[in-house]
């Protein structure tokens, strides 16, 4: 009787227990359409969530918001029970919206903001997370972290402000760079290009020769100035927009930018969910959907 | 020896006939019913639960041979179809959804709330149509599958124009339709705002109106079956009917339960589980106007094939996967509660009458949970742990609510009796919320599980379900409970029998 027991429980617990032990570092630029969610899964077992997006206009019938159609499947399918930290890095909608199911579904350790005031909905996210009991905490440039042996270090917003721009709460984004041996990985948020021009002032030989870059603010003209995208010449790029958005994002002159010092462009509305993979000394990128040569060359951008 | 005999018999034959036959997708149809079927003969023996696997490996086989399932990609799509409306209606907060069915093959619609619109209309649309996507992230709900599984080759743009061409007149449907229209009215004219959504979603698993954080309260605890018509609906409600037509003899109360399961079957939409529920109870009636009293394991093989007859693609459905499974589990349990339920009837003290129930709902939950566990971890993603402890309130409840729910609705405008009732119906659904609602706050009440195997899913339902029968033959010496059918362990009414 307990041989039957013990063989039921053993190919259930086959079934149901995920393939687990991974040794390397992920970072996966989930599709949430027209918006950002890029998740960081340390080679310690521990995972960051950085923005959930959402409807860019806030308007939303109740679970077709990106958090409960895109993200909260993702972090199931990969068996993650709970965020060891979250990143909230500007209040935009697109941006913080899909946080509200995520923080009712999914236990989260720390919340990291820029500190903006911003949309009701940030406002509410953050007031949910309070209520659960987790630490929220402004952070700004300095602070660094070590995630086993990755560093993460906050390179954005800076001690003073960036004020008086066309979208203060997009220049003063959290910005993370996180370091793997040989690998660096820039997430951006929304950053426009003054707060482009301090991440290179106040940073040092660091963000030269950026392995795995995400763009800011969706590929926006506004953002990625030829100084920056010289400067840092990543490797590999994400860019996280919706498909046939009308803010026209990526913008064909972003895409030129990175074709001319030899990036290799990934976009979420052609491809899906994308995903880089590193030990710290070679990387790896897969997308969920089939994606040509064409289409990571930006060929098909749209005019802005 | 025999089973091993079957088997090989079974197998044998099945390969011959993928490899030989020209039609082969009907072929192996017709061999699944015919293996289902011989599964489904009394008497009970060891090789009917083999004939249940070969059936059931016999339909994914015909499954993937379909033509539907390898059709390949429409050169062009149109960009106006006429056809008939021939899926229940959803109302959305800004959109209507539903299924054209047409001499090409079936569209799926969304288009503004305004239509007035019925289920068989005939109309004409209007829209640029697209090719069903897939997936954009990992995890995510695979329309693309879905719609292949349910034969639809288009889908329309959200703003598409729908003309109706003319009202149908199939009085059957039109009927059922109506019906749905009037209880769902009636529940929302009752009732206030806040509980009225529940109260359809309960009898008439409509969930459009619902709030969305009770919808995922219902997902975190496990519960979510209690907005879906299934087995419990339709058992309770038959079961209450023949109960008080008792007086009207065996044959007649068995009769009129007979007629009203096959109209609360199409009633509720005809998916997997009621047709399931209604061909078990079907079954079951005509068994007992027979004197004869049949075999869960028969009943349910029965279901299997009046499912695959109705639609192979059925296999293939996680509803119907999880229906089934559900109540493998509860055949399983069957001789646990059946052990309980002797202590209950001797026990003297009524606290230890009541320890003992809530004890024996727990264990019941317990192991249709656990059976359906591989199953719910592949097709949700995620399992709820607090499940068998959810079902014992939410289950009582919801049950409570479907029959003063059914009262309200037939005998709510008797002037005192009928405030009454539907003040109890609202105070039903307001402690069915708060329970859901708590209880959907524990924390870990859900965890994700990332199960991608579906082999791995097989083996270990197959096992769960012999190993529980197994523990079952030795812990209780049958395998089967007393009841000859499957046992709801929460119902408020003594199970036919
Ligand atoms: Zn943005």
């Amino acid at each position: 009787m307990f041989r039957i027991i013990f063989v039921c429980f053993v190919t259930t617990a086959l079934a149901v227990l995920p393939g687990c032990g991974h040794r390397a570092l992920t970072v996966t630029c989930i599709d949430v359409g027209q918006g950002d969610a890029v998740l960081v899964s340390f080679p310690n077992g521990k995972h960051w969530l950085i923005d959930a997006g959402g409807n860019p206009a806030g308007d939303t019938e109740a679970g077709i918001d990106p958090g409960h159609r895109n993200v909260l499947p993702v972090l199931r399918a990969k068996a993650i029970q709970s965020l060891d930290v979250v990143v909230m890095t500007h209040p935009d909608e697109d941006h913080v919206q899909g946080m509200l199911a995520v923080a009712r579904h999914i236990p989260v350790g720390r919340v990291y903001w820029n500190g903006f005031e911003g949309s009701r909905t940030e406002q509410s996210v953050r007031a949910k997370f309070a209520q659960k009991g987790t630490t929220v905490e402004a952070v700004s440039v300095g602070s660094r972290t070590l995630v086993g042996d990755v560093e993460v270090a906050v390179m954005s917003p800076p001690l003073s402000p960036i004020m008086g721009t066309r979208s203060p709460e997009n220049e003063n984004s959290v910005v993370l760079l996180i370091t793997y041996r040989d690998k660096s990985i820039l997430l951006t948020g929304d950053v426009e290009a003054e707060g482009e021009r301090e991440l290179l002032r106040s940073a040092q030989a660091e963000l030269n020769e950026i392995s795995l870059l995400k763009v800011a603010h969706h590929g926006s003209d506004s953002s990625s100035t030829p100084e920056f995208v010289r400067r840092t010449h990543p490797g590999i790029a994400f860019v996280s927009c919706g498909k046939r958005n009308r803010y026209g994002h990526p913008s064909l002159d972003v895409i030129k930018r990175f074709e001319r010092v030899g990036t290799q462009l990934y976009r979420t509305d052609q491809c899906g969910m994308l995903e880089w993979t590193s030990d710290g000394h070679s990387e790896a990128v897969t997308t969920m959907l089939p994606c040509n040569e064409n289409a990571l060359r930006g060929a098909q951008g749209v005019e802005n | 020896m025999r089973p091993l005999f079957a088997a090989t018999l079974g197998m044998l034959f099945a390969s011959f006939a993928v490899a030989t036959l020209p039609n082969r997708f009907l072929v192996l149809i017709l061999m699944t019913v015919g293996v289902l079927l011989v599964a489904a003969i009394p008497p009970a023996g060891s090789y009917k639960r083999i004939a249940i696997v070969i059936g059931a490996i016999l339909g994914v086989m015909a499954v993937g041979l379909h033509p539907l399932a390898n059709a390949g990609i429409p050169d062009t799509l149109p960009s106006e179809i006429i056809g008939d409306v021939c899926s229940p209606i959803r109302r959305g907060q800004t959109s209507l959804r539903f299924i054209v069915c047409t001499s090409t093959g079936k569209y799926a619609i969304r288009t503004k709330a305004e239509q007035p619109l019925s289920y068989l209309d005939r109309v004409r649309v209007t829209s640029e149509f697209s090719l069903p996507e897939p997936p954009r992230n990992i995890g995510e709900f695979n329309y693309q599958q879905w719609c292949r599984f349910h034969h639809i080759v288009a889908v329309s743009s959200a703003a598409s124009n729908v003309v109706l061409l003319e009202t149908r007149t199939n009085i059957v449907g039109r009927f059922i339709s109506d019906v749905r229209t009037w209880i769902d009215t009636r529940c929302h004219s009752g009732l206030p705002a806040d509980t009225a959504p529940l109260a359809s979603g309960i009898l008439l698993s409509i969930t459009d109106d619902l709030p969305f954080e009770l919808q995922e309260s219902f997902g975190r605890t496990g519960t979510v079956h209690v907005l879906s018509t299934s087995g419990m609906h339709i058992s309770v409600l038959v079961a209450t009917v023949g109960t008080i037509l008792i007086w009207s003899g065996r044959t007649g109360s068995a009769g009129v339960s007979l007629g009203l399961s096959i109209l609360v079957g199409y009633a509720s939409g005809g998916g997997p589980a009621p047709l399931r529920a209604v061909t078990s109870l079907v079954a079951r009636l005509m068994a007992r106007l027979l004197s004869r009293s049949p075999e869960p394991w028969h009943l349910l093989c029965l279901c299997a094939c009046a499912a695959m007859l109705r639609d192979p693609f059925v296999v293939m459905d996680a509803g119907a996967q999880l229906s089934f499974l559900a109540v493998c589990g509860l055949i399983v349990a069957a001789p646990f509660a059946d052990l309980f339920g002797e202590r209950i009837r001797q026990s003297t003290s009524v606290v230890l009458k009541v320890a003992l129930t809530l004890l024996q709902g727990f264990i019941v939950s317990f192991i249709v949970t656990l059976v359906t566990a591989p199953a719910v971890a592949f097709h949700m993603q995620h399992l709820s742990l607090i499940s068998p402890v959810a079902n014992i309130p939410v289950g009582f409840l919801s049950e409570w609510a479907l029959l003063i729910g059914a009262a309200a609705v037939t005998i709510g405008d008797i002037p005192f009796v009928g405030k009454v009732i539907w003040t109890l119906l609202n105070g039903v659904l307001q402690s069915l919320t708060f329970v859901a609602n708590l209880l959907a706050e524990v924390p870990y009440a859900d965890v994700a599980t990332g199960v991608a195997n579906p082999h791995a899913v097989v083996v270990a339902s197959v096992g769960l379900v012999s190993g529980f029968t197994q523990l079952g033959r030795k812990l209780c010496g049958s395998t089967f409970a007393s009841q000859p059918q499957y046992y709801i362990p929460w119902s408020p009414s003594k199970p036919l029998t």
